[in-house]
């Protein structure tokens, strides 16, 4: 077990060493390493030399007994199969040799007996474990619960519990790491792929070809019916294993998401009836290559458990909406206790996969009464919902060239948003964790039962929310004024990606904007609601984002920077995330459905202040790398990638070179020293400040 | 003025779906008459043109779970609500956000009032 452990443990370190540091009399950090760094001199000889060696696919083929403790030691314990498909080797590696991404879960017996708020449980356990652990996410199952960690170590910290007493009785508590280690398909001797498929051109070329016989262009419709059956597959060395849970299976499973990916990448629907699978797990990187795949069938194979879905992320498949699972254990059973089976089994699947609308041919409920998405019924309401509205396409162009901007450094380099807040410009934050879908009983500001919310460890802490937060004095404190405050706001909030890039991420969000007048100025009201990822929870947020943006005026710090509009309030409200968005589909509307212009335009804004809002053409645009860091998240990821970092410590380099200026490198080199303590990284920076050389503050390519 | 923004907001979010929930017919009294208003999309211009439509709405249970101001400008308040509302017998509440201006107006009798001077709203 410490073995385990220790393993993981730097399996995010080795960040490039090499590059800044020792020479030209710039700051010596290495210099600190007795002192400070928790990394020794010998592990980070052996992360060095990764870089150098073949890893795809896993780490095979350096040694008999190395796939245990050095391969686990090099995957990225958060599970870079959950991120979207940039990476590809990456996940390939992820999913490989070693063992897939741990579920870091431990669960809980014996707890509930005279106290069943699980939030009192998930302190007590904060509380008995140094440092703390943080639970991301909590789930029941009759009298056990399952507790989600951040890391392997916290799993062990916890699992060290075992026995405790709390609330009057003794806590029964399993690491489940090590149940999947053992379960999985890792605990097949540990014999190394050595043999991996990928790296044999014509096994994936005859692969492919297998592919393309089952594929329906016209119906985008992928059928892998019985696979094992096909001529290809049977009569080939490497592919005639697939099936069921032998190890091709796991080895071939991950080679054809990504084939699917690169040869149909229009793809909607994918059958995998009769193939044995007793698991997902071979198809887990589905959620990755094809996150938008909208129909699946996993129809007639040997799937017992719902834990043995949970390897395919549900929760990542946004616009999946029909599943099959009948003719699996875990359906037959349960049909056979009658309409109460059913019944807890399709609520179950809806959690696990909740974007699915029908479920083994049978629409859910829902669905029935709601044809139209959003409306009780088409007549009850008088108008339906409609997508996007802008009041005219002055505002249209002026709001299309803003968000993505605004969200692009929100995402990748927040420091430079100063640029855009006034002195007098407020920002606060409100975190809404209710599930969508359920409802306090009865009254109204009364907090849902802790069973129905999410865990927002990462927002709460300036969470402004009037409900919650009455004193007046606090209200004040979370209320960001001015360009610093907005800022050190902005610093406490996790990293995020917001979808504004591809033509497909333009369905996750729908703006609202028009004019209206305050006072003597005519502003922008904008209302944004939509989805994005908090990056190192892997996690998808909904939010809502109230901006009222005014023109920037002739010689300002936003028209200086390129920006036309700046930001007079901004509001933000993160809740959990839901499938539903009632605004897709739906035509935008940029001309007046009325007879008359919005009253907001017509009372004092008059035409002229559309024009003076447009007028704004920049003759200075902002340079593209006025921070240190890459203004495009995607480049942000690269570097990550190119490091190895892992979520917590790729999270902890960004708010360090926000904080500091600093670049990427010359942040994770600071970071490193100061073993990962971000107290201790910031101080290092500002002992050290005046010697460390201009060129740790620009923006420094891989 | 944070406070005064505050209390305001506290006050208006109260009264707001009490009105919306109980008094329906009343609710026109918050708004400005010449109110901007955004329905899911749907563009009002004036209280009296939304008002036959939410008029006709079934009815409603509102809940709100977050909400927060910010002062606009020398005097005016943004408030941003989210919730969940039950509309009829619809076995599940929508989701929803709401965003306000409100703007204060002088009423008949002289005193100063805040009234909402735009609202967009959206199931989400």
């Amino acid at each position: 077990m410490s073995h385990r452990g220790r393993g993981r443990g730097r399996g995010g370190g080795g960040i490039g060493r090499s590059n800044v540091g020792n020479g030209d009399g710039m700051v010596d950090f290495g210099a600190m390493e007795g002192t400070v760094s928790i990394v020794n001199r010998s592990q980070l000889d052996r992360d060095s030399d990764r870089n150098g060696r073949d890893v795809y696919m896993g780490g095979g083929g350096s040694g008999p007994n190395s796939g245990g403790g050095r391969g686990r030691g090099r995957s990225n314990p958060y599970g870079s199969g959950q991120r979207r498909g940039t990476f590809g080797n990456m996940v390939m590696r992820a999913v490989g040799g070693a063992p897939g991404p741990l579920s870091n879960e431990v669960s809980v017996f014996n707890w509930n007996d005279r106290n069943s708020d699980p939030v009192s449980l998930i302190s007590f356990l904060a509380a008995k474990t140094n440092p703390a652990v943080n639970v991301l996410s909590h789930r029941l199952e009759g009298n056990e619960i399952f507790l989600k960690l951040r890391t392997p170590h916290e799993v062990t910290a916890v699992s060290n519990l075992n026995g405790i007493r709390y609330a009057g009785a003794k806590l029964v508590i399993k690491n489940l790491n090590i149940a999947q280690n053992a379960r999985g398909p890792s605990g097949v001797g540990g014999a190394p792929y050595s043999d991996s498929i990928a790296s044999k051109p014509e096994v994936v070329s005859l692969l492919t070809q297998v592919l393309q016989s089952r594929y329906n262009e016209e119906g985008k419709f992928l059928n892998l019916e019985n696979l094992a059956a096909h001529p290809g597959m049977s009569g080939n060395a490497s592919l005639s294993g697939f099936g069921g849970d032998a190890v091709e299976t796991i080895k071939i499973g991950p080679v054809i998401c990504k084939l699917i990916k690169e040869t149909f990448p229009d793809v909607q629907s994918i059958n995998f009836q009769s193939n044995r699978l007793s698991s997902m797990k071979p198809f887990e990187t589905l959620c990755v290559f094809c996150p938008f795949i909208q129909n699946l069938s996993f129809q007639d194979n040997l799937i017992q458990n719902y834990r043995d879905l949970e390897s395919l992320r549900g929760d990542k498949l946004k616009n999946l909406r029909e599943l099959l699972l009948m003719g699996n254990p875990v359906h037959d059973r349960e049909a056979r206790k009658g309409e109460a089976g059913v019944h807890g089994y399709r609520t179950k699947i809806k959690q696990l996969f909740p974007s699915i609308k029908v479920l083994d041919m049978v629409p859910f409920e829902e669905e029935v009464a709601l044809p139209e998405i959003g409306l009780p019924s088409v007549e009850e309401l008088p108008q339906t919902i409609k997508g996007a509205f802008t009041e005219n396409q002055v505002i249209a162009d002026l709001i299309q060239e803003f968000i993505p901007k605004f969200f692009g450094l929100f995402d990748a380099n927040r420091p430079r948003l100063a640029d855009v807040y006034l002195d007098t410009s407020l920002f606060s934050i409100s975190v809404n964790p209710n599930n969508r879908r359920q409802m306090a009983q009865g009254g109204r500001a009364v907090p849902a039962k802790y069973a129905s919310r999410e865990i927002f460890d990462t927002w709460l802490g300036s969470n402004r929310n009037h409900i919650t937060c009455r004193d007046s004095s606090r209200r004040l404190t979370l209320l960001g004024k001015g360009p610093q405050e907005v800022q050190a706001l902005f610093m406490k909030l996790p990293q995020t990606k917001h979808p504004i890039n591809a033509s497909f991420e333009k369905a996750m969000f729908v703006v609202d904007a028009f004019q209206q007048q305050i006072g003597d100025t005519s502003v922008l009201v904008v209302t944004i609601n939509g989805e994005l990822d908090e990056v190192a929870m892997g996690k998808s947020r909904s939010f809502t984002r109230t901006f009222i943006l005014a023109p920037a005026a002739e010689g300002s710090k936003a028209n200086l920077a390129g920006w036309k509009l700046c930001v007079v309030n901004d509001m933000l409200v993160i809740r959990s995330w839901a499938a539903e968005r009632p605004w897709t589909d739906k035509p935008s509307v940029g001309a007046m459905p009325t007879s008359g212009p919005l009253v907001g335009l017509a009372h004092g804004a008059k035409p002229h202040d559309v024009k003076q809002l447009s007028r704004q053409n920049m003759s200075l645009t902002g340079p593209s790398h006025a921070g240190a860091l890459p203004s495009d998240v995607n480049v942000l990821l690269a570097f990550k990638n190119h490091f190895g970092l892992d979520d917590a410590k790729h999270n902890l380099v960004v708010q360090l070179a926000q904080a500091t200026g600093l670049n990427y490198q010359m942040a994770g080199e600071c970071l490193e020293n100061a073993g990962w303590n971000g107290q201790a990284a910031i101080e290092t920076f500002h002992a050290y400040k005046a010697q460390i050389p201009q060129s740790a503050f620009q923006f420094a390519p891989l | 003025m944070a406070d005064v923004v505050s209390k305001g907001a506290d006050g208006f979010v109260l009264t707001y779906y009490k009105l919306y929930d109980t008094q329906r017919h009343m609710l026109h009294k918050l708004y400005k008459e010449d109110a901007a208003i955004l329905w899911n999309g749907n563009a009002f211009a004036g209280i009296s043109s939304f008002k036959d439509s939410y008029l006709q709405l079934p009815p409603s249970v509102h809940e709100y779970q977050t909400y927060d101001a910010q002062q606009v400008g020398d005097s005016s308040i943004l408030v941003v609500v989210t919730g969940a509302v039950k509309l009829g017998d619809q076995p599940q509440p929508r989701p929803f956000s709401q965003t306000f201006v409100l703007n204060p107006t002088i009423d008949a009798d002289g005193k100063k009032v805040y009234l909402v001077g735009s609202d967009t709203f959206r199931f989400t």
